[in-house]
C-alpha cells in the first residue's frame, strides 16, 4: 500500500544496526560490506529516516559523502526510538478493510456469529462484494484473528465455527489498579524481553485506559535506566522466533553468518535451540544450541533466518549438557568434548577501607568464586571459567587493581597490553 | 503472531484511533489534524498517487476508498455504529498477553503490582501460553548476595511516582551504606532509575536543601512523604534541562580506534548508550567522540580501558592524564 513499508524486517536489520551503532559509513561502504546494492542501500537508508523520529537523526559529512547516524542521550530520552521501525509492515488495502469490517461487525453484533451470518451482515451493510473478496479470504482472516493474533475467540456451533471478540481481560481491574499496571508496564518494557512485546502492550493499555476508562493523565517518562542498550531490539524478530521454538521444544534450521566474508557453518543442519544468553555489558544475544553431543553458540545479530521445523526434541539430559558447556562460561565461550574449564587466580590490594567497595563489586560480578583474605588489605580470588581469555576485557576494566597470578599467559598478555597502551600514549617507547 | 506484524503498522493503528474517536462525529479538519500528527510526511501512498487522508475521507472512487467512515450532516462517523461506549473494543494480542504473563512471573513486578491485582490478571491469562522460565539468561550482571526486600520499597516507589507526576516535593529520611542517617531532607523527585546491571531501583531527585541532583537507592529510603504545602517554582523538565546544562560533558572524549580483533564492534556495542559520533579515518582507523554525563565518567573510562591497546584517547587532556595514571599504576 505504501512504498516505504516493507514485507520483512530482515530487509533493514543489517543497515539499521550499522547506522545505529557506527553511523560513519557511506552508501559505498555499505555496498562493500555486502549490505546490498547501492540502490538497495539507498532505499533502506531512506526508509530508516522515514521510520525514526527526526530528533534522533543526524547527518554528518565526510568530504562529499553524507553520513547518516542516530543519536540520543540516555537521560533526555528514555524511550527506545528503534521500536518505531517495527511499525512498518506492508499490508494491502483489502487486508485493512476486511480486518476492520470483521471487528466492527463483531463489536456491533455482540454475540457469537458464524461465517454465514457475518457475510450476510456485511452484504446487508454494503460492505462486501463477493467479486472482490471470497468466503475463503474471510475465513482465512478470521482464522488469523483467532489463532495468530488472539483478538477473536472461536467456538464450535454444531459442525460450523462461530466467532466473537475475546473477553476483556481487564474488566475486573479497577482504575487505580490499571494505573499501577500501566506504571509497571512502563518500567518493564525496557527490562523484559522481547521489549517490543512490552512496548506493544503499553501502547494498547494506554488506548484501553483512554477509550474504555477515560483515563487521560500522562503517566509517561517516569523511569530512566542504566546499562540499557537500544540496539538489541533490532534482533528481537529472530529472538521471538527462537523463543517460540524453545517454548515448543522444536528443532530449527539456521542461516548463520560467522563473519562478513565467510558464510554459514551449519545452515543446512538441524539444531536443538536450548537457551538464549544476553550479555548486559554490550547488549548482545547468543543462542545456545545443541547438535548431537556438541554445543553451538550463535550470535543473534549474525543469524539471517530461523526456520522452525516440525521436528520435536526431548529435554532429557539437555540441562546437564548446558551446565557442562556453559556453567562456567563468562559470557559466550562454551566447552565441548574433553575440554575442561580453567582457573584464574588474581590478587586485589586495597589501599584503605573506602576501597572495600571494589572487593564487593568484584564478588558481585564473579558470582561463583573463592576468596582468601591475606591480612587487612589483600584478597586472593580464584575463579573457575571456561576460558580465561574471555575475561580479559573485564580484567582490563580494573586496570591497576587486579594482579593476575595464574595462568601465566594471561598475566603476560595483560602486562603486554599495559605496556602497549602506555606506548600508544607516548609515555614509554 | 510475528513481532513484525501488519496489525501493528502505524497506519492500521491510525485507522483504529479514527474509528474510536469518531463515535460522536469528527469534522474533516479534526480528521486531517489527527492524520497529520501520526502519518509520515510522505502523503502519497500506493502506485496510483492516492493519499491516505483521501482514502479515509472517501474522496476517490467507491472501490478505492477505505469506506470505514461515513459522512452524516458534515461529520464523519464509523461505518458501523453500535450502542456501546466505543465502536471498536480494545483487546490485547497474543504477544501482548504472553509478555504480560511473563511480567507477572517476575518477583519485583509481582510485589509492586500487589497480590490482588496479580491474582486477577493470572486468572484472566490462565489459558495464555507462557514463555518458559529462564529461556533467557543474563550475563555480566552485578548481583549482591543479599536479597532485596521489594515489599518494603513498594510504598516509597508509588509515593515517589506520585510526587513525580504532581511535580510535588518530598520529604525523606535515608541511610547510606556506612550507616549515616539523612533525616527529613527535602527534594523534588525527577525519575525512578533502574539499573539492568544490579537490578536495583533508585530515586533520581533534585535536593532542595543542597541545590544539586542526587540519586538514592530506594531500599535506603526509610520514610518518604509528599510535601504538597511546599511550593517549588521549578518543574521536573527544568531540572532535567539543568542536569544537561550542568552535568553533561562540555567537551566529548575523542578517541582513535583501530579495528582489530573486533575492537570496533566491542567499542560501539559497549558504548551504545552514550551519545556519540564517528568518523572513518581510513586504513581501518576511526575517530570516535563520546558525550557523557560527568557522573558516568568512571564507567566510560572503565569501558575504554577494557578495549585495551586498540583505543587511544586524544582529548580532553584531563581524561588522557587519568588513563595514563591508571596505566602507570598498573605496571
Amino acid at each position: 500500500m505504501f512504498a516505504d513499508f516493507i514485507k520483512h524486517y530482515d530487509l533493514i536489520r543489517s543497515i539499521l544496526r550499522d547506522v545505529f551503532l557506527y553511523g560513519c559509513f557511506s552508501r559505498d561502504d555499505y555496498e562493500s560490506k555486502k549490505r546490498g546494492s547501492s540502490r538497495k542501500v539507498s532505499y533502506e537508508m531512506r526508509r530508516i529516516q522515514q521510520y525514526i523520529e527526526k530528533d534522533f537523526i543526524k547527518f554528518d559529512r565526510d568530504g562529499k559523502t553524507k553520513l547518516l547516524s542516530l543519536s540520543y542521550d540516555s537521560i533526555t530520552n528514555t524511550k527506545n526510538f528503534l521500536v518505531s521501525t517495527y511499525l512498518n509492515k506492508s499490508f494491502t488495502k483489502s487486508d485493512l478493510k476486511l480486518y476492520y469490517y470483521i471487528l466492527l461487525t463483531l463489536n456491533q453484533c455482540d454475540r457469537v456469529i458464524n461465517l454465514k451470518e457475518l457475510e450476510v451482515f456485511l452484504i446487508e451493510n454494503e460492505l462486501l462484494d463477493f467479486d472482490k473478496i471470497s468466503s475463503k479470504t474471510i475465513e482465512r482472516k478470521l482464522s488469523e484473528l483467532c489463532n495468530s493474533m488472539g483478538l477473536v475467540d472461536i467456538e464450535k456451533q454444531g459442525r460450523c465455527k462461530a466467532y466473537r471478540l475475546t473477553d476483556d481481560i481487564l474488566r475486573e481491574i479497577t482504575d487505580e489498579e490499571l494505573i499501577r499496571l500501566y506504571l509497571l508496564t512502563s518500567l518493564y518494557k525496557n527490562i523484559l524481553f522481547p521489549n517490543i512485546g512490552g512496548y506493544y502492550f503499553e501502547d494498547t493499555l494506554r488506548q484501553y485506559m483512554n477509550f474504555h476508562r477515560n483515563i487521560t493523565e500522562d503517566y509517561d517518562d517516569i523511569f530512566q535506566y542504566q546499562n540499557l542498550h537500544f540496539h538489541p531490539i533490532i534482533e528481537e524478530e529472530i529472538l521471538w522466533t527462537l523463543i517460540k521454538a524453545i517454548n515448543e521444544n522444536r528443532k530449527i534450521k539456521l542461516d548463520y553468518k560467522i563473519n562478513e566474508s565467510r558464510r554459514a557453518r551449519y545452515n543446512q543442519e538441524t539444531v536443538i535451540p536450548y537457551k538464549i544468553r544476553y550479555d548486559i555489558n554490550c547488549g548482545r544475544f547468543y543462542l545456545v544450541a545443541f547438535q548431537n553431543e556438541r554445543c553451538f553458540i550463535s550470535r543473534l545479530d549474525r543469524i539471517h533466518k530461523v526456520k522452525i521445523l516440525n521436528e520435536y526434541y526431548h529435554e532429557d539430559g539437555l540441562s546437564e549438557k548446558y551446565n557442562f558447556s556453559m556453567g562456567n562460561s563468562w559470557s559466550s565461550v562454551h566447552l565441548n568434548g574433553e575440554s575442561t574449564p580453567q582457573t584464574l587466580k588474581f590478587k586485589i590490594t586495597i589501599n584503605n577501607k573506602s576501597e572495600m567497595y571494589i572487593i564487593e563489586r568484584i564478588k558481585g560480578e564473579l558470582k561463583t568464586y573463592t576468596v582468601e583474605q591475606d591480612g587487612e588489605d589483600k584478597f586472593l580470588f580464584t575463579k573457575v571459567v571456561n576460558d580465561c581469555y574471555e575475561m580479559i576485557p573485564w580484567i582490563r576494566g580494573y586496570a591497576g587493581k587486579i594482579e593476575i597470578i595464574e595462568p601465566s599467559y594471561i598475566r603476560r598478555k595483560i602486562d603486554n597490553d599495559w605496556k602497549e597502551m602506555l606506548k600508544n600514549y607516548g609515555v614509554i617507547s | 503472531m510475528e513481532l513484525f506484524h501488519e496489525y501493528k503498522n502505524r497506519y492500521f493503528n491510525l485507522v483504529f484511533k479514527l474509528l474510536n474517536l469518531s463515535k460522536y462525529g469528527l469534522s474533516q479538519e479534526e480528521i486531517l489534524k489527527i492524520i497529520d500528527k501520526e502519518a509520515y510526511d510522505e502523503k502519497v501512498i500506493g502506485k496510483d498517487f492516492l493519499t491516505f487522508e483521501g482514502l479515509v475521507l472517501n474522496k476517490y472512487k467507491v472501490e478505492d476508498n477505505l469506506n470505514l467512515l461515513k459522512k452524516v450532516d458534515g461529520k464523519y462517523y464509523p461505518i458501523l455504529e453500535n450502542d456501546k461506549d466505543i465502536p471498536l473494543a480494545i483487546r490485547f494480542s497474543k504477544i501482548e498477553k504472553q509478555w504480560l504473563k511473563g511480567m507477572l512471573r517476575d518477583n519485583m513486578a509481582r510485589e509492586l503490582l500487589g497480590e490482588d491485582l496479580v491474582l486477577k490478571l493470572e486468572k484472566e491469562l490462565e489459558h495464555v501460553q507462557a514463555i518458559k522460565n529462564d529461556v533467557i539468561e543474563k550475563t555480566n550482571r552485578f548481583l549482591k548476595e543479599e536479597a532485596s526486600d521489594i515489599k518494603s520499597i513498594r510504598e516509597t516507589f508509588f509515593t515517589a511516582i506520585e510526587g513525580i507526576i504532581k511535580n510535588c516535593p518530598i520529604r525523606y529520611t535515608s541511610t547510606d551504606k556506612n550507616g549515616n542517617v539523612y533525616k527529613d531532607r527535602l527534594a523534588l523527585p525527577i525519575r525512578i532509575d533502574y539499573s539492568l546491571r544490579d537490578e536495583l531501583l533508585r530515586l533520581s531527585m533534585y535536593s532542595i536543601d543542597e541545590d544539586r541532583p542526587i540519586m538514592l537507592l530506594l531500599k535506603n529510603i526509610k520514610t518518604l512523604k509528599l510535601e504538597s504545602n511546599v511550593k517549588v517554582n521549578k518543574s521536573r523538565d527544568d531540572m532535567l534541562k539543568r542536569l544537561k546544562d550542568e552535568k553533561y560533558s562540555k567537551e566529548p572524549i575523542v578517541m582513535e580506534l583501530v579495528d582489530e580483533r573486533g575492537a570496533m564492534e566491542r567499542c560501539f556495542m559497549g558504548l551504545s548508550s552514550y551519545e556519540r559520533s564517528t568518523r572513518n579515518l581510513g586504513d581501518n582507523r576511526y575517530e570516535v567522540k563520546i558525550y557523557y554525563y560527568i557522573f558516568n565518567e568512571d564507567d566510560v573510562i572503565r569501558r575504554i580501558l577494557s578495549l585495551g591497546p586498540y583505543v587511544v584517547v586524544k582529548s580532553p587532556e584531563c581524561i588522557r592524564d587519568k588513563i595514563i595514571n591508571i596505566l602507570r599504576n598498573a605496571i
